[in-house]
């Protein structure tokens, strides 16, 4: 909201410059977003919460800075002389939805001359960007920037029978207001009538029908309350914010409404000559119902943690205008304070709203912070902990984490075969992707693509975030999985490490189980399914071409998702020492012919199965292809490792077991090459 | 001869082992040792001696060849580290030395995304004070990001909250805020929280907004929470995050679910307070929001209003990365361009 300096001086007597005030405000709890010459004035442009509609004027605002600085508030004289018949004889006000609109002033002002506003007028009003009309619509600007409610002029003549009827609208009526577009109503919103038709959307924006014009002779002044959820919700419906219907929203003084009226009907009899008819019509159905607060001084002072002598409490309440009906003592000790709201705090109704008061305007820098805090411990989930391991993991293999965005598109998704259960926004920012994702990986590969374009190849990235899928009718929220998503832009072996690295820091790598698979969006020639204890818990292959292509990608990088939310619940961080062997260990390398389909696995598995003294550990180390071992076989070579926990192995001894695995593994049509 | 041969072991003794490298070394070996060295020269004279004098001589000789063997072969060992990296040799020659002002060999590091590592800075200085980190859905029900933080349909308090919705009451959380209450109904005070998380809001995009971002927020309940804790609490943190140095300040502000509201901004430590562009000439810049717990958010979790005060906080992650690290523009975040990532 903007204000100009010189204006708020006009009702309050303070000796600040802008930068000053700018302060003051602040501290108050307005914030100055800028301060701009204007002539030899000074504009401020502040920001104002939603909950202080009081202020969103020239005195409202005086009023808070009369409280701060202890100088009195000046409130302008009207000087009003009616004279004529009165307001009732020309024209008639009906309320007839009261719940929206419990009070309405009409005033009727009459031979007026519509003209040019005086200069002191319209500078006033363009140095708060407003648009100077004529005298009677900027008279109306005027009043409501100095008391902030809002008023309209209507054209007399142009109301239909001279009628005046406040209700809701008919669902097929229009309204052309002045902004010259045609607005459909429904019944939802408050429109002011006359004899026939709307002539306003209330409280939001005049009609262009009955507009205050030059040729106008007489007009019908409106000041009234309206309900604000109702102005919002027109406000809103009808995409049209306007000066007033900010006003209205944020809730407008009910017992301002008459000033206001008088006040603007004596400026126009002043500056448009116009006569105002005695008496105004004033249909009133508020309950006058003064609102009355009260305050604890001890509450007051264990909230805060401060010590506020009860006089700064009083002194302060009842300079922003509250009245003490009631001060209680206990002991000789003050003890709380009954007040009376003023009508003009429409959000202010508790005790804790008497506290924020009387806090912000004593200044919250006297709350002096503590030397001494309260203990507590704070706890480490788990989860926390296996996910940092799994991280250090990752950033000591120099992969870099990435954060991607959680909105898809379908397209990616169904490639990676994840739409069934995606959710879908209904208002997104960007209608190219407009659901939540299922999977990581769209994004990972945007992020290739994004590096790609800069001349960066051999990625090497992981995300740990959440993925949203749709549990349908049984729960309105989804479930939300915490997925690990690893991308290489190289060997799909060395993924493949790393991914066992990973399930070795949880403590799973024994459990875990690599086999193929058929996955729609891996290359077929690498393309696994990752099992924790026969459950599936990720994915691990080559980016197939057709979703390369679909990335626009310069290679198909290797790739790995997992269930972590799954794999931190199974994961253990435990370790546990097992002693060092005290004997040495024996290797033997065999190098095997098999089949080509012999996976490493199946080998390994056959090996296993042998009955053995001394076998501790089969590894593999390499696989190879001739055309001495014949088509369609490969040799796969191998180290065996035996070892006795008590004494040191004989070659016997050994020779023993390796040759009851050779045997073994002849029979399963697994020869030792060159056999 | 035996004077000589005493000459030739004093000389030798002290040039081996004032030897400084390798080649030194080999020079020594060649001279003393060689088939034409000192020691084999005398060696040949030996013959030229007198016959009873030659078994004495003989041994003389080869008691010094033995001991300068001894001598270079230890003085060897000892380069033998440096010959192993000193440049490239032919026939014993060094061609070149090491220079050792070319780079070093670095391996690759990973790096933890800069979000990341604000987040866990900011949760480790709460962590310190005895906060525990919560965690809750981003997909939230209409309940828990408004209603129950007293922020109501058709009020303009609900302004700041534009959502996007999922379906009529369930949408992508706005805040970090419905995880307060979610924590408070999941049983009673006291409570000392921390939430990270995901936060959406449909805005523009631009240098500093974005409809995705991160937010921490925090809340204390207990019997005796004030506001002074609050400021003591939110004080250690902005020291602790952003330099002893730093003053903070809390002005009145608004927030539907606490009462008193503040802000609290923290002196410019770009000007030192004197004003500058990054603090918009006040010598201040915004950090979080904060204020005491609304009774309203109590009565919805059903705690004691009179028993219990508490205060919360909330601020956003990307505004604080953005001021710590002189970030300008909040898109790099979720870009991931390595050349941004890699400088954190």
């Amino acid at each position: 909201m903007k204000v100009l300096l010189s204006w708020l001086k006009d009702y309050c007597d303070f000796n600040l410059g802008p930068e000053e005030l700018a302060e003051l405000l602040t501290m108050a709890g307005f914030g100055t977003e800028a301060i701009e010459k204007v002539a030899d004035d000074f504009r401020l442009e502040l920001e104002i919460t939603p909950n202080r509609g009081d202020v969103l004027s020239h005195i409202g605002l005086a009023r808070e800075i009369a409280a701060v600085t202890g100088t009195p508030l000046k409130a302008p004289e009207i000087k009003l002389q009616e004279t004529g018949k009165p307001a009732a004889e020309w024209a008639e006000v009906e309320i007839i939805d009261r719940d929206l609109c419990p009070r309405y002033i009409a005033r009727i002002i009459y031979d007026v001359k519509v003209a040019d506003s005086p200069g002191w007028l319209k500078e006033r009003l363009q140095a708060l960007g407003l648009r100077p009309v004529n005298n009677i619509v900027d008279i109306t600007n005027y009043v409501m920037l100095e008391c902030g409610q809002p008023l309209h002029a209507f054209d007399y003549d142009k109301l239909k029978e001279g009628r005046i009827a406040v209700r809701r609208a008919k669902t097929k009526e229009k309204i052309i207001t002045i902004d010259g577009t045609e607005k459909p109503l429904t019944g939802e919103m408050l429109a002011i009538c006359d004899a026939r038709k709307p002539v306003a959307v209330a409280g939001v924006m005049g009609g262009l029908a009955s507009e205050v014009t030059g040729e106008t002779k007489c007009v019908l002044l409106e000041s009234a309350y309206f309900n604000p959820a109702s102005i919002r919700r027109t406000s809103r419906a009808l995409a049209l914010i306007s000066d007033s219907s900010y006003r209205f929203e944020r809730g407008v003084d009910p017992e301002g409404t008459d000033w206001a009226s008088r006040r603007a009907s004596a400026l126009m009899s002043e500056i448009a000559s116009g006569k105002v008819a005695p008496d105004s019509i004033d249909r009133n159905y508020l309950e006058a119902a003064p609102k009355s607060a009260s305050l604890r001084l001890a509450r007051l002072c264990k909230l805060l943690g401060l010590e506020i002598p009860q006089d700064e409490v009083k002194g302060i309440l009842e300079r922003l205008g509250f009245t003490i009906t009631e001060a209680t003592a206990l002991a000789g000790q003050a003890e709380g304070l009954t007040l009376q709201v003023p009508s003009f705090r429409p959000d202010i109704q508790r005790e804790v709203d008497l506290i924020e008061e009387v806090a912000r305007i004593y200044g919250f820098e006297k709350i002096s912070e503590k030397s001494r805090l309260s203990q507590a411990v704070s706890h480490r989930r788990p989860e926390a902990l296996v996910a940092d391991k799994v991280r250090s993991v990752l950033l000591g293999a120099a992969f870099y984490e990435v954060i991607t965005i959680s909105f898809e598109n379908a397209e990616a998704l169904k490639a990676f075969g994840a739409l069934d259960q995606a959710l879908s926004i209904s208002n997104p920012i960007d209608k190219e992707r407009p659901l939540l994702r299922t999977t990581l990986l769209p994004g990972l590969l945007r992020v290739v693509k994004t590096n790609e374009d800069q001349g960066h190849l051999d990625l090497k990235i992981f995300e740990l975030a959440h993925t949203y899928l749709s549990q349908g009718k049984v729960s309105k929220l989804p479930i939300e999985k915490e997925s690990l998503a690893i991308l290489q832009d190289g060997d799909f072996f060395t993924l493949k490490g790393l991914v066992e690295g990973v399930f070795e820091a949880m403590g799973l790598l024994e459990d875990m189980e690599i086999t193929p698979a058929e996955i729609p969006f891996l290359s077929p020639s690498h393309s696994a399914k990752i099992s924790l204890n026969d459950e599936p818990v990720g994915i691990l292959g080559i980016i197939s071409e057709k979703v390369r292509q679909l990335f626009d990608l310069t290679s198909s990088p290797v790739v790995a998702e997992l269930d972590f939310t799954f794999l931190v619940q199974e994961a253990s961080l435990e370790k546990r020492y097992r002693t060092l062997p005290r004997y040495p260990a024996v290797r033997r390398d065999l190098a095997l012919v098999v089949d080509e389909e012999v996976s490493w696995a199946g080998l390994k598995a056959a090996i296993e199965e042998v009955e053995t003294r001394f076998l501790e550990e089969i590894s593999f180390f390499d696989e190879y292809r001739s055309a001495d071992i014949g088509e369609g076989k490969k040799s796969i070579a191998l180290s065996l490792l035996f070892r006795s926990p008590e004494k040191t192995l004989t070659g016997k001894e050994v020779d023993a077991d390796e040759e009851k695995i050779i045997k073994h593994l002849r029979k399963k049509g697994f020869p030792l090459r060159g056999e | 001869m035996k004077g000589r041969l005493e000459e030739i072991q004093k000389k030798a003794r002290e040039e081996i082992a004032s030897a400084s490298s390798w080649e030194m070394i080999e020079k020594l070996r060649i001279k003393y040792l060689a088939r034409r060295g000192l020691i084999a020269e005398e060696m040949a004279r030996i013959g030229s001696l007198p016959e009873d004098e030659r078994p004495e001589a003989g041994r003389l000789a080869n008691e010094v060849k033995e001991e300068l063997s001894r001598l270079i072969n230890k003085a060897r060992d000892e380069f033998r580290q440096e010959f192993r990296q000193v440049g490239p040799r032919i026939k014993g020659k060094i061609i070149k030395s090491t220079d050792i002002t070319i780079p070093g060999h670095r391996a690759p590091q990973g790096h933890l995304h800069p979000l990341t590592q604000i987040s866990e800075e900011i949760i480790d200085v709460f962590s310190r004070l005895g906060f525990s980190v919560a965690l809750g859905p981003e997909v939230e029900l209409e309940y828990y990001n408004f209603t129950a933080l007293n922020i109501p349909r058709d009020h303009p308090s609900r302004d700041p909250y534009d959502t996007f919705y999922v379906s009529e009451d369930v949408l992508l959380r706005s805040h970090t805020s419905p995880v307060q209450i979610r924590v408070m109904e999941a049983g009673p005070p006291p409570i000392r929280v921390v939430i990270p998380g995901r936060t959406y809001r449909p805005d523009t995009v631009d240098a500093t907004h974005h409809f995705m971002f991160h937010q921490i927020e925090g809340l204390m309940v207990d019997e005796e929470v004030s506001m002074a804790d609050l400021k003591t609490v939110l004080s250690i943190f902005a020291r602790e995050v952003f330099g002893s140095v730093v003053k903070t300040r809390f002005r009145p502000s608004f927030f539907p679910f606490t009462e008193p509201s503040a802000d609290m901004d923290i002196s410019c430590f770009l000007c030192n307070a004197k004003g500058c562009s990054l603090c918009g000439q006040t010598g201040w810049i915004e950090i979080l929001g904060a204020g005491m717990v609304d009774p309203k958010v109590f009565e919805a979790v059903g705690y004691d209003t009179e028993k219990y005060t508490g205060f919360a906080f909330g601020m956003g992650v990307e505004r604080v990365a953005m001021l710590k690290f002189g970030i300008d523009d909040i898109r790099l975040f979720f870009e991931n361009d390595l050349r941004f990532l890699k400088q954190f």
